[in-house]
């Protein structure tokens, strides 16, 4: 997998925090230009980035900051009533149903280096915010 | 082959436009902000565009690139001629995107042709208001419903 550049589709990887949730869904943007990484484990350097809303910022360096997002590895869940595995996530409380909603977004993810393990993760809509999970830990709800 | 983005133009952000099923399969949490091109240095592809978006903000773009890797998108006329504006739409079968319980299924809110920023037509897009939020995709995956 490459590193990010122009033309990738990124997020903010401060927008998962996987099993808590977060006010507001995930932004994206596309990358405009970037200068390639110095070496092995390292995000590019300068990365302008146009967001959805049309704002760009400029990240000098993308290592720990930004996410690269890709097309889900497996059929979409896109719509689909989920919850987390409860029995994989035996720890984590679900009382009431409060961690159920639709899945709003269904895609891979990578590191900005384009190192890590790919992985398709589901951000859902739930009553209290998003909930962004790995696939391997959702479950479909019927409904 | 058509004009370049200039002064004028109507615009959207790539991000804005990723469409089910391509970049990633997903719906947007808000319609597409528009802007208008307040300058721009001639190319291809042109630098250097000043956007004066709907929300009332301006942005520099030193640098939109060109083809797939464009970062803003010009609309323009929808070429199929078939009006769907508030019709209320859903994914087709073989459109790849998935509609349980109907949840991608809504009116049409906006639907024009797309070019990137040389002019070259991209694709015609239809934004349709769902019960999760704004689904955009390609005109041809979606299809009226009759019933509603």
């Amino acid at each position: 997998m490459a590193a990010i550049a122009a033309g990738s589709v990124v997020a903010p990887t401060g927008a998962f925090g996987l099993l808590e949730t977060a006010a507001r869904a995930p932004m994206f943007g596309v990358c405009a230009s970037a200068v390639p990484p110095g070496g092995p484990g390292l995000g590019p350097t300068n990365v302008v980035v146009v967001w959805e809303d049309g704002t760009t910022v400029t990240y000098a360096d993308s290592t720990n900051v930004l996410e690269q997002v890709l097309p889900p590895a497996t059929p979409s869940l896109l719509g689909s009533r989920v919850t987390y595995n409860a029995a994989a996530m035996a720890a984590i409380p679900a009382p009431g149903g409060r961690a159920v909603g639709p899945v709003i977004l269904h895609a891979s993810g990578t590191n900005a280096a384009g190192d890590s393990t790919v992985q398709d993760f589901v951000v859902t809509q739930t009553p209290l915010g998003f909930l962004t999970f790995p696939l391997s830990l959702a479950q479909v709800v019927p409904g | 082959m058509a004009a370049p983005i200039d002064t004028g133009d109507t615009v959207v952000t790539a991000a804005a436009m990723l469409a089910a099923p391509s970049a990633a399969a997903l719906v947007h949490q808000s319609q597409p902000q528009r802007g208008v091109v307040e300058s721009a240095t001639a190319g291809p592809p042109p630098t250097a565009v000043t956007v004066a978006w709907a929300d009332g903000t301006r942005t520099l773009y030193p640098v939109i690139g060109s083809g797939p890797t464009s970062v803003l998108l010009r609309l323009g006329t929808a070429p199929s001629g078939v009006a769907l504006l508030n019709r209320v739409v859903q994914p087709t079968a073989a459109s790849g995107i998935p509609n349980p319980s109907g949840r991608l299924r809504g009116p049409v809110s906006q639907q024009f042709g797309l070019e990137d920023p040389s002019g070259n037509f991209v694709a015609e897009v239809v934004v349709v208001e769902t019960p999760i939020g704004a689904l955009v995709t390609a005109f041809a995956n979606v299809e009226v419903v009759l019933s509603a």
